[in-house]
């Protein structure tokens, strides 16, 4: 059976030109320019560990593409939600999207809440678990704006974009 | 660190083109009251050479002389009080100036002295050079001149002899001496003459500029700026009483506290005095800084409308762009002075609107000259390499911010203390911390962060208590305010912030399109 991390790569490559124009719509929205292929190497270049986490959580992300990609191959089914920062929008929605169909395809419909707002508004009397994912900086102070006491903290290696 | 190293020259006079001819001493408008009194100010106040005060010798030698030697009296000339300040401006105002004394003074040998003036008025206020001005003012004496010789030829018959007759009769009354009637005729046109070879002196003696250093020399810098900070309050007061407004004298006191309130950091006991002669007492009496700061502040706080900033060429542009005007029409806009206040009472009646932003910000508009003079840590210069990181990120952030295409820059005075702000035509404001150069960092501090919201969200805070405000911030859980961290990348903050400054946001079509890539292309696969 593939893994889901391989089925996304594949269809990256067989839908490579919406992508690209998922890219480039990210691109002109978040003053950045992140290539096709820098796209593929930016996912693929994950080593972080993988944290135990067993019950449903909201996710914080910074919203950078290989954030929601580390997230979805690893914890798709216990993301409740995940704020993407209003970032790279096209082309995480387009992640969510195909990992989605990966469980749908085995007979599994995930309940995965992408959270466009840049702010944390919905989340003020929201007990469940808060996972926050990104890079050193976001995920400290924005441990620091959610102030809740059941935290986890993943900090992802190598430059964000965005 | 002293004043001089501080307050330059060239930030006391100011910018010559701005409101060209009109000031020289930065916000002091030379109106009459004002010259008087900064006049005595100054010669009570000078350095004494020989016995003699170093002013009075510097006003000799560069207005009282030249100014003699054109009304042919070294006396007559001293009666006048020196306008000396205004000498820095146009080339010839000064000369201009020197015109209307020489006009008033001779006025009554001329039959059309009224039409002269009138026709010198007319094109002073258009606009007209010296050189122009000056022509008008030969042909009037051109056209007096022949009337006298008109009647010194041909007597009764000529067609202006009562007029003239009258004005000889007029001047018998005023003159202890009688002489003929021809005498007189003959006279006026020796004079006349005279009159129009000293015309000369004025381009000669009035289009160089003043020597600063010169003039400054004759003082201590820190009494000089102070007797400038005295006549500036001065002035504000007169136009306080007379207008209800404090006029544009209060931005020299403004940037003049500035520095003292840095000179104060480092030496408490910082406090120049001046001499002033009080008129009610009949004799001269010591007034401090001390004094003035506190009737400045009293008089601040009377006007809550009153904000600060400075403004020049590119701030006058980037104001249009936010209007609308498109590059080429801004290149095309020539801004001459009418237009300046124009777009200058725009923008004040705009910004005093937002009354509650002044209470707590100073507005400093883009296009400033402080930057690496204002003594705030914020605007030194990034030649410095800091040894910490987090100080890199801060000076790439700065520098950002600081080329950015902002409209004005806002100081956070009282609760918000060390916040500059960056606001922007899209209504958005950038903030950041001042830089602190002398901080230490703690590795496992948080790292810096800026926050950008809009204007109308920035007001609401203003009004809030700090405390308020922390509690709003935390209850908000970030909404309306997007906060963006300075990390090892510098490249993510600056698309993060370009993105916020620009409004590019992802609106319901782009969603809208995204969503219709996604499920076209997901159909297109399952149709495979």
């Amino acid at each position: 059976m593939i893994k889901i991390k391989n089925y996304i790569l594949n269809l990256i490559i067989e839908e490579r030109e919406i992508i690209e124009e998922l890219l480039n719509i990210d691109n002109r929205i978040c003053k950045t320019n992140l290539t096709y292929s820098e796209f593929i190497k930016k996912i693929q270049k994950q080593n972080i560990r993988i944290e135990n986490i067993n019950t449903p959580c909201n996710f914080f992300t910074d919203g950078e593409p290989d954030t929601t990609f580390y997230i979805l191959v690893n914890y798709a089914l216990y993301v409740k939600s995940l704020n993407i920062n209003r970032t790279f929008v096209g082309i995480n929605k387009w992640l969510v999207e195909r990992a989605k169909d990966w469980f749908f395809e085995r007979g599994l419909e995930i309940d995965l809440n992408l959270d466009l707002d840049d702010n944390y508004l919905n989340y003020i009397n929201d007990d469940t678990k808060a996972v926050i994912c990104g890079f050193k900086e976001f995920t400290q102070g924005t441990e620091k704006l959610l102030n809740k006491k059941d935290i986890l903290l993943i900090e992802m290696e190598g430059d964000a974009l965005c | 660190m002293e004043l001089k190293d501080l307050l330059k020259p060239n930030e006391i006079f100011g910018d010559e083109n701005l409101y060209a001819g009109e000031w020289v001493i930065n916000g002091i408008y030379p109106i009459d009251s004002d010259s008087e009194k900064i006049y005595d100010y100054l010669s009570l106040n000078s350095k004494m050479v020989k016995g003699k005060s170093a002013y009075k010798n510097f006003v000799f030698q560069n207005y009282q002389k030249p100014l003699g030697e054109i009304l042919k009296s070294i006396e007559l000339a001293s009666t006048y009080i020196p306008r000396i300040i205004m000498k820095n401006t146009e080339k010839g105002k000064q000369a201009r100036f020197c015109l209307s004394i020489l006009l008033y003074q001779q006025s009554f040998l001329f039959p059309d002295w009224a039409k002269i003036h009138d026709s010198i008025s007319e094109l002073e206020y258009n606009g007209a050079s010296d050189a122009e001005l000056i022509e008008v003012f030969k042909k009037g004496m051109r056209a007096s001149k022949n009337v006298y010789i008109d009647i010194l030829k041909n007597g009764k018959e000529s067609e202006l002899f009562e007029k003239i007759y009258k004005i000889y009769e007029e001047y018998l009354k005023t003159s202890d001496k009688t002489i003929p009637f021809f005498v007189f005729l003959k006279a006026q046109i020796s004079s006349m003459t005279s009159l129009s070879f000293s015309l000369k002196y004025y381009e000669k003696l009035f289009s160089k500029n003043l020597n600063i250093d010169e003039l400054i020399s004759c003082f201590d810098y820190d009494v000089f700026c102070l007797i400038l900070a005295r006549s500036a309050l001065d002035a504000c007061l007169i136009s306080e009483e007379q207008t209800g407004l404090i006029g544009g004298c209060c931005s020299f006191l403004y940037n003049y506290f500035q520095k003292v309130e840095e000179l104060l950091k480092e030496d408490k006991s910082y406090n120049p005095i001046m001499t002033v002669f009080d008129e009610k007492a009949k004799k001269k009496k010591v007034i401090s800084l001390n004094k003035i700061k506190r009737e400045y502040e009293d008089m601040i706080k009377r006007h809550l409308e009153v904000f600060f900033y400075e403004m020049d060429g590119s701030f006058f542009k980037s104001l249009l762009k936010a209007k609308g005007y498109d590059d080429k029409r801004i290149e095309d806009f020539n801004i001459g002075r009418k237009e300046d206040r124009d777009i200058a009472v725009e923008i004040v009646e705009m910004l005093k609107k937002d009354r509650e932003l002044t209470l707590e910000w100073d507005i400093i508009p883009k296009g400033t000259k402080r930057d690496f003079n204002q003594n705030d840590d914020h605007h030194k210069a990034s030649n410095i390499i800091p040894a910490d990181e987090k100080m890199r990120r801060r000076i790439i952030s700065y520098e950002y911010l600081e080329n950015s295409d902002y409209l004005y820059k806002i100081y956070g005075t009282n609760k918000f203390d060390g916040f500059v702000g960056y606001v922007y035509k899209t209504g958005k404001v950038v903030f950041e911390t001042k830089i602190d150069y002398s901080a230490k960092f703690n590795k496992n501090e948080l790292t810096s962060a800026t926050y950008v919201m809009q204007l109308d969200k920035l007001l609401f805070l203003t009004r809030l208590t700090k405390s308020e405000i922390i509690d709003i911030i935390q209850q908000d859980q970030n909404a309306g305010v997007k906060r963006f961290y300075h990390s090892a990348n510098m490249d993510r903050w600056m698309s993060n912030v370009e993105r916020l400054i620009s409004g590019s946001d992802y609106t319901p079509q782009i969603m809208q399109y995204i969503d219709n890539l996604i499920t076209n292309d997901k159909l297109k696969n399952k149709e495979k």
